[in-house]
C-alpha cells in the first residue's frame, strides 16, 4: 500500500503539553570559576547548552569504521538500525512532542516493523528501506508504552525475566530520543549519586563546590537535553535509593544543594524515563506506593502463541549464531520439541491435557534462546554442526535446575509422565528422553 | 491533519488501495455502489445497535420524507409495531419467534428433538434497543403516521430453507445468526483491511469507521462511505457461505416484499426507503424477487423485556452490542448534539471508573483520571481515531491504575468496566400487548393460591401434611422445574440427600420483569403451566434416558410436582434407562435416588401398588449395578476416585437398607471379581478395603496381598503406593490403627530399595496427607510405639474412651427416644 503524506500543521499539537522549565538556562553546568556558586549563578545569563552529541549517523559514506568500531560486541539500537531511523525521519508527516526526533506512529512503526518500504535519500541519491520488526507481541502493548512516554508518567515494563523488556527499552529510547545510553543498571549497590549526581573530588577538594566539579548523572544528561532515560532493574536497588526517583519524576528538577538552594537542574520537554523490573523480583524491594503512582505499568506477557515463539526463538538464536560467523542447522522437528518442552514445563500441563508439577526456574523466551544457541555451540564444536535432541535434553537440565535442586524431581516427573510416553512414538523424542536419561544423574 | 484519521470522508482510497492488492475490480465495486446510488428505491445500510446507523436514519427521515418504510425484521411481526414504540415500552426489548413442530412439517422431529413424539421446538429473538436504527425507523413512522413493515424471512421461513442443513447432525447450522456479521470475518478484504490498521475484531473497524464522527458526518457520504465498506466485504466472500447461511434466500424473499408493498401503498420507487444490514442494502437491486412457502399457525410472536447483559456478546449473542450501556450514553450525546460525544462519554466513562475504585479502597488520585483520559486520547490518534473509543478508554484504564500484571492486579476493575460498559437496564413491555396462555395460567394460579405474584418479595411457609398447603408446595415445583426464576426454596427435606425428617418447606417468591420473557418462551410447551411441566418431562427423559441418575432425579420431581399419576411412565421410562445406560456412576446415583424416593414415597402414602414397583425397580437396579462393577475394574485415569466413591456409597447403602430385600453377596461377589480383574493398583486397593470394611476379609489376608507386592520385580513393586493409597483411602482409621498392618507398612518402608521408593513416594504421601490431622497424629505415634520409641499407652487410652463413648451414646439414645415418643406416639 502507498504511503499517505499527511500535512504536517504544527510541531507542537496541542495535546502534548509543552514543559518550560522556569530557569532552563542555567541548566547547564557553567564554565570554570574560581569561586565557588553564590544564589545568583541561577540568574547568569548563558547560552542554551548545546545537546550532547549524539554519534553522528554516517550514511552512504565511503568510509571505513574503525576497527574498534567493527570489533564492538554489540551496537546500540539507533547504531544497528541508523537507516531505518533515518527514512522514518524523512518520512514523518505526523504531529511529534517536543523534542522527540520521531513522531509516536513512526515510534510504532519503527518497534513493529513494516513490509512498506520508505524511500531514504542520502547525499543526493535515494533507496528503499525496510522497516524490520523489533518487538514481536502485541501492538497494544507498544502504543501504550509510546503514550505513557508522551505523557507526564514514566513507563515501568514489568514482566518475567527474559520477556524482552530491556530490548524494548532500548529500542523505545533509540526511536524517541535517537539515542538509548543513558542508563542506569540497578543493582543492590545502586546509590544516590548515580541517580542523581557526584562529583570530582579532586576539583571539589581543590576549588570546593562548583558546576565544574560536578559529575552529571545519565538522568542529568537526558533531563538537560529532552531525552528518555532507561534505569534497568529498578527494584533491585533498595527502596530509599528508588525513592531518589520521586522529586526527579514529579518535579522534573534536581536540586544542587551543594551549588546553593537556588541551582536546579531542570528537565527539558522530551525527558522521560523507561524502567524495567522483573515479576519475580518485585518482592526483593517492593516500590513505594510514591513511586508507583509516578510511573505507568506496562506488563510484557511470555509467549503463549506456539508459532510465534518458534518463530522468535529461530530468528533471534540465528542472529547469534550468525553474528560469531557460525551456521548450524536447527531441525524443524529438534526446534518444536524445544518449545514444546518450554510451554509444558512452564504452564505444567501437556499438550494432551496430562498435570504435573510446574518448574520454579524462569522458563522465558529468552531462556529458550539461550539453550538453543548452547545447544548449537556444542553441536558445532562436539557434535556434526546440527542441534540434535540429545543437545537440547543436555543443555535443559543445566538451565532448569540451576538454581533450585527441587526442579530436578519436577523435571523427572515430566519425562517419566510425558517425555517417556511421547518416546514410543517418535525417534525425536526417544533420543531426547535417552539422553534425558543419561544426564539428568545427579 | 484530516488524513490522520480513518473516517468515512477518507475511506474510500484507502479501500481501493487494498482492492488492489488482493486483485478486487475496483471499477465493479464502484458500479455496484452506483448502482445502489442511482436507485430509484432508497436503500440504507445500517449496523443493527449502532448510534452511527440510527442517527443516519433519522437524519435521512427527516430530510427525505419518505413515504414508505420497509425495516428488516421478521415479517409476521407487523402486529407488534405499535406495541413497540408505546410510552411504557421501554428498551430493551426483543421480538420473541417461538414455533414447535406439533405436526412434525419440517421431519426434524426426533433429529432436533430427543423423539419423534417430541415435537421440534425454535425459538429466536430480535433484540432492540434505545438507539437500534430499526426501533428508531419505527418511531419515526409511527409519529409522522408513515406506513412501516418488516420484510424479513419469519422464524419458520428460517428454518424451512435450513431444514435439509437441519437434517444432517455433522452440519452445524447457526440458523439464529440472523445478522450474518460473522460472515464479514470470513471475506478476505476484511482480513486484509483488519490486518492492515490492526483492528482487534469487527467492532473496532465499524467504530473507528462510521461510527466516530457520525454525528458530523454528511448523511449521504456517509451512506456511500458504507455502501462502498460492505461491498468489498460482499465481493469478497465465498458465495457458498451466503447460500448455506440463508443471506441469498432472505434477500429474495425481502425483496418480495419490496413489491408487494409497492404495490400495496401503490408509492413511487423513490418514495420507498428500505433500511436493512450494509451487506444487504448493497445486493438488494440485483436481487430478484422470490416468495417462500413456510407454516404460519403455530408461530408465535411476542414482545418480551430484553437486558443489556443478554445484548452484549457475554451472553453468547454473537451479533450483540459488548457494551450496551457505553453506547447508550454515546446515543444520549448524539441526541444532544455534543460536538465530541465519544469523548465526553470517554471522560464520563473514565471518572465514573476511578470513582468506583476509589470507593472499593483503591488509592486513585485525579491525576490518575487525567492520565487516563489523556492516554484514551493519545491511544485513540495512534490507532487512528478521532476520538477515543471504549477499546482506547479501557486501555488506558488499565495502564494507569494497574501496578502489576493485569490478570491479577486488575481483576478489580474487570467488574467495574462490565457494570459500566455493559450495564444492567432490563427493559418493559406495555402491558396493553396483552398475555399468552401459559402467562395468564401462571398469574391465576398464584392469586387462586392467595399469592399477588408482582409483589417484590415475600416468603411461603408450606405445612407438608396439609393437603391444600401441599398443592400450593407442587405448584412451586412445577414453576421451579420449568426454570422459572420466582420460587426459591430455602428449607425443606432434601429427600435425595437421605434428608426426610422435616415436614415444612420455605419458599421465597420474587418477581422480576424476566419472568414474562421465560413464560413466553415456554409457551411451546404448552398452554398452563401443568401442560408445560409434563411436557418438559417427557422431553427431558427423552433426552437423558441414557443417564438412570438425571431419570430417576426426574422421577423425584415429578413427584414432588404431584404427578403421582404420572409414576407408571416413569417407573417404564427408568426400566428403558436401566437398559440402556451403562455407566456404573449414574446407576449407582439412580440406585441412591430410588432409595431415597422409596422413602418419600412411603411418607406421601403412596399406593400399594406403586410401592411394590417401586420395590421391584429398587431391586433391578441394584442387580444392574452389581453387574456393571466389574466392567469398571480398570476406569479411565483420573476417574478412579469417582468409582471407588460410587462403590463406597453402593455399600454404605445396602449396610442402611431396610424393607427391601436384596442379596449383599452379589455385591460382594462383584467386588471380588472387580479385585481380580483389576490391573489398577488404587481401585484394587479401595475395592479390599470395601471388603475389609464389610467384613468380607481379614487383616492377614490383606497383609500375604501387600507382602505378595513387596517380593515381586520392581515394575510390580513400584505399584504398591497406589495400593496403600486405596486401602487407605477407603478404611482410613479403621485400618492403620491396626499393629499388623502398621508393621506391614514398616517392612515396606524398611526393605524398599530408593529408586522404587521414590516412585512410590508421591502416591504414599497422597494417601497420608487425605487423613485427618488427629488420626495422622494417632498413626504417627502407633509407629514410634512399633519402633518402642515411645510405650503403648495411646492405644490404651483409646480403648478406654471408645467404651465410654459408647456409654455415653446409648443414654443419649435413651433420651431422644423418650422424646420421640412423647411427640409421635410409639415410634
Amino acid at each position: 500500500m502507498e504511503k499517505k503524506k499527511v500535512p504536517q500543521k504544527s510541531t507542537t499539537p496541542k495535546s502534548f503539553t509543552k514543559i518550560t522549565p522556569p530557569a532552563s538556562k542555567n541548566t547547564s553546568p557553567s564554565p570554570p570559576k574560581k569561586k565557588p556558586p553564590t544564589s545568583k549563578t541561577t540568574t547568569t545569563k548563558k547560552p542554551t547548552p548545546a545537546l550532547r552529541k549524539i554519534p553522528k549517523i554516517s550514511l552512504g559514506s565511503n568510509k571505513k569504521s574503525s576497527k574498534t568500531e567493527n570489533e564492538k560486541i554489540r551496537f546500540p539500537a539507533e547504531e544497528l538500525h541508523k537507516e531505518e531511523l533515518k527514512a522514518l525521519i524523512q518520512n514523518d508527516t505526523y504531529p511529534k512532542p517536543p523534542n522527540w526526533q520521531l513522531s509516536p506512529k513512526m515510534v510504532e512503526l519503527f518497534i513493529t516493523g513494516s513490509n512498506e518500504e520508505f524511500p531514504l535519500k542520502v547525499n543526493g541519491t535515494q533507496k528503499k528501506i525496510k522497516i524490520s520488526t523489533k518487538f514481536y507481541g502485541q501492538r497494544d502493548l507498544i502504543q501504550k508504552s509510546i503514550v505513557t512516554l508522551a505523557s507526564e508518567r514514566a513507563l515501568m515494563l514489568i514482566g518475567e525475566p527474559g520477556t524482552a523488556k530491556s530490548w524494548l527499552s532500548e529500542h523505545l529510547s533509540a526511536a524517541i530520543s535517537g539515542t538509548s545510553t543513558y542508563l542506569i543498571q540497578g543493582t543492590a549497590g545502586t546509590t544516590e549519586d548515580q541517580i542523581r549526581y557526584s562529583w570530582n573530588y579532586a576539583l571539589l577538594v581543590s576549588e570546593g563546590p562548583s558546576p565544574e566539579s560536578l559529575v552529571p548523572s545519565p538522568t542529568i544528561n537526558a533531563m538537560r537535553e529532552g531525552r528518555i532515560l532507561r534505569f534497568e532493574e529498578l527494584t533491585r536497588c533498595p527502596q530509599e535509593i528508588q525513592d531518589s526517583m520521586i522529586s526527579i519524576l514529579s518535579e522534573k528538577v534536581i536540586p544542587i544543594a551543594e551549588l546553593g538552594s537556588e541551582y536546579l537542574i531542570f528537565g527539558i520537554p522530551g525527558f522521560n524515563v523507561v524502567a524495567s523490573a522483573n515479576d519475580r523480583d518485585r518482592g526483593v524491594n517492593e516500590m513505594s506506593a510514591a513511586l508507583k503512582r509516578r510511573f505507568n505499568f506496562i506488563y510484557i506477557p511470555v509467549i503463549q502463541d506456539k508459532s510465534l515463539e518458534r518463530k522468535i526463538v529461530l530468528q533471534r538464536t540465528n542472529d547469534l549464531l550468525t553474528k560469531i560467523g557460525f551456521k548450524i542447522q536447527i531441525p524443524e522437528d529438534t526446534l518444536d520439541l524445544l518449545i514444546t518442552v518450554f510451554q509444558e514445563l512452564r504452564t505444567g500441563r501437556s499438550t494432551s491435557g496430562g498435570r504435573f508439577t510446574p518448574i520454579s526456574t524462569v522458563m522465558s523466551t529468552s531462556e529458550e534462546i539461550s539453550l538453543l544457541f548452547d545447544s548449537a555451540i556444542y553441536a558445532k564444536f562436539f557434535g556434526k554442526s546440527e542441534v540434535q535432541p540429545k543437545h537440547v535434553a543436555m543443555n535443559l537440565i543445566s538451565a532448569i535446575v540451576k538454581d533450585d535442586k527441587e526442579n530436578l524431581p519436577k523435571l523427572r516427573e515430566y519425562f517419566n509422565m510425558v517425555a517417556r510416553v511421547r518416546a514410543n512414538k517418535s525417534d525425536t523424542w526417544k533420543e531426547f528422553a535417552n539422553a534425558f536419561k543419561k544426564h539428568a544423574t545427579y | 491533519m484530516s488524513d490522520t484519521y480513518l473516517s468515512a470522508a477518507n475511506l474510500k482510497k484507502i479501500l481501493f488501495e487494498i482492492g488492489t492488492s488482493l486483485g478486487v475490480d475496483n471499477s465493479d465495486i464502484d458500479a455496484k455502489v452506483d448502482k445502489v446510488k442511482k436507485s430509484e428505491i432508497i436503500y440504507l445500510p445500517i449496523r443493527h445497535h449502532s448510534p452511527g446507523s440510527t442517527i443516519l436514519v433519522k437524519k435521512w427521515i427527516e430530510k427525505y420524507e419518505p413515504k414508505l418504510i420497509l425495516v428488516e425484521g421478521p415479517a409476521l411481526a407487523d402486529n407488534l409495531i405499535k406495541y413497540m414504540v408505546e410510552r411504557d415500552t421501554i428498551p430493551p426489548i426483543a421480538i420473541l419467534s417461538l414455533f414447535a413442530d406439533t405436526n412434525n412439517t419440517f421431519g426434524l422431529n426426533g433429529i432436533l428433538s430427543p423423539d419423534k413424539l417430541v415435537p421440534a421446538k425454535f425459538e429466536a429473538y430480535y433484540p432492540f434497543v434505545s438507539y437500534s436504527p430499526e426501533l428508531v425507523a419505527l418511531s419515526e413512522a409511527i409519529k409522522k403516521k408513515i406506513p412501516i413493515h418488516f420484510i424479513d424471512l419469519p422464524l419458520t421461513g428460517l428454518i424451512s430453507c435450513s431444514s435439509a442443513n437441519l437434517k444432517d447432525p455433522s452440519k452445524k447450522v447457526d440458523l439464529f445468526n440472523i445478522e450474518g456479521e460473522s460472515i464479514y470475518n470470513l471475506s478476505k478484504f476484511y482480513k486484509k483491511f483488519a490486518q492492515v490498521f490492526d483492528f482487534e475484531d469487527f467492532n473496532e473497524s465499524w467504530e473507528t469507521l462510521f461510527e466516530i464522527g457520525a454525528n458530523k458526518s454528511d448523511i449521504d457520504e456517509l451512506r456511500e462511505s458504507m455502501l462502498l465498506f460492505c461491498a468489498f466485504i460482499r465481493q469478497t466472500t465465498d458465495m457458498k457461505i451466503l447460500k448455506a447461511n440463508s443471506t441469498l434466500t432472505r434477500e429474495s424473499y425481502m425483496k418480495h416484499n419490496i413489491e408487494t408493498y409497492k404495490k400495496k401503498y401503490k408509492v413511487k420507487d423513490k418514495d420507498i426507503l428500505v433500511i436493512t444490514g450494509g451487506i444487504h442494502s448493497i445486493a438488494l437491486p440485483d436481487t430478484l424477487p422470490q416468495s417462500y412457502p413456510f407454516p404460519t399457525k403455530q408461530l408465535i410472536n411476542s414482545l418480551v423485556p430484553y437486558s443489556y447483559y443478554r445484548i452484549s456478546q457475554k451472553s453468547g449473542y454473537m451479533s450483540g452490542n459488548q457494551a450496551p450501556q457505553f453506547y447508550n450514553s454515546i446515543w444520549k450525546k448524539f441526541t444532544s448534539q455534543v460536538e465530541h460525544p465519544y469523548s465526553a462519554v470517554a471522560l464520563e466513562f473514565i471518572t465514573d471508573i476511578f470513582k468506583d475504585a476509589r470507593v472499593k479502597g483503591n488509592v486513585v488520585s485525579i491525576s490518575d483520571s487525567i492520565n487516563s483520559y489523556q492516554g484514551a486520547k493519545m491511544l485513540a490518534m495512534l490507532r487512528r481515531r478521532e476520538e477515543p473509543d471504549l477499546k482506547d478508554v479501557i486501555d488506558s484504564i488499565y495502564m494507569v491504575l494497574v501496578k502489576g500484571n493485569p490478570e491479577i492486579e486488575g481483576k478489580y476493575l474487570d467488574s467495574l468496566i462490565q457494570e459500566k460498559s455493559i450495564g444492567y437496564k432490563v427493559g418493559k413491555v406495555t402491558k396493553n400487548i396483552g398475555r399468552l396462555p401459559l402467562q395468564k395460567d401462571f398469574y391465576l394460579q398464584l392469586e387462586a393460591h392467595g399469592i399477588d405474584p408482582e409483589e417484590k418479595v415475600q416468603q411461603k411457609i408450606i405445612n407438608l401434611r396439609e393437603e391444600a398447603e401441599s398443592k400450593l408446595s407442587q405448584l412451586f415445583w412445577k414453576i421451579k422445574f420449568l426454570g422459572i426464576d420466582y420460587a426459591h426454596r430455602l428449607l425443606g427435606p432434601d429427600i435425595l440427600k437421605g434428608d426426610t425428617g422435616i415436614f415444612t418447606e420455605k419458599w421465597s417468591l420474587k418477581w422480576n420483569p424476566r419472568i414474562d420473557a421465560k413464560l413466553v418462551e415456554l409457551s411451546t410447551y404448552g398452554a398452563t403451566l401443568e401442560e408445560a411441566s409434563k411436557n418438559m418431562l417427557v422431553e427431558e427423559t427423552k433426552k437423558n434416558v441414557k443417564n438412570f441418575g438425571i431419570i430417576t432425579n426426574l422421577l423425584f420431581q415429578s413427584l414432588s410436582m404431584g404427578y403421582t399419576d404420572h409414576f407408571k411412565d416413569l417407573h417404564k421410562e427408568c426400566l428403558n434407562s436401566l437398559e440402556v445406560d451403562n455407566q456404573f456412576l449414574s446407576l449407582t446415583e439412580g440406585f441412591f435416588n430410588l432409595i431415597m424416593i422409596f422413602q418419600f414415597m412411603a411418607m406421601m402414602g403412596c399406593s400399594k401398588d406403586d410401592m411394590d414397583l417401586m420395590e421391584q425397580l429398587i431391586q433391578r437396579s441394584y442387580y444392574t449395578c452389581c453387574f456393571s462393577i466389574p466392567n469398571f475394574a480398570n476406569p479411565p485415569s483420573g476417574d478412579e476416585v469417582k468409582y471407588i466413591d460410587a462403590m463406597k456409597m453402593l455399600a454404605n447403602t445396602l449396610i442402611s437398607i431396610q424393607n427391601i430385600e436384596i442379596d449383599l453377596n452379589v455385591y460382594i461377589e462383584s467386588i471380588n471379581t472387580c479385585v481380580e480383574n483389576t490391573s489398577n493398583e488404587f481401585i484394587k486397593g479401595g475395592t479390599v478395603g470395601i471388603l475389609y470394611l464389610l467384613n468380607y476379609m481379614k487383616v492377614k489376608e490383606i497383609e500375604t496381598l501387600i507382602y505378595e507386592y513387596l517380593n515381586s520385580i520392581d515394575s510390580i513393586k513400584v505399584k504398591i503406593g497406589d495400593l496403600i493409597r486405596g486401602l487407605i483411602y477407603v478404611c482410613q482409621a479403621k485400618l492403620i490403627f491396626n499393629q499388623d498392618i502398621i508393621r506391614v507398612l514398616a517392612k515396606v518402608v524398611e526393605t524398599i530399595e530408593w529408586e522404587v521408593f521414590s516412585a512410590i513416594l508421591p502416591p504414599l504421601r497422597k494417601a497420608f496427607s487425605e487423613l485427618h490431622p488427629t488420626e495422622y497424629d494417632i498413626f504417627v505415634e502407633k509407629l514410634a510405639e512399633h519402633y518402642g520409641l515411645i510405650k503403648r499407652k495411646h492405644a490404651e487410652l483409646m480403648d478406654i474412651v471408645e467404651e465410654d463413648v459408647k456409654n455415653f451414646f446409648k443414654i443419649v439414645d435413651e433420651k431422644v427416644k423418650k422424646i420421640f415418643e412423647e411427640w409421635f406416639g410409639e415410634v
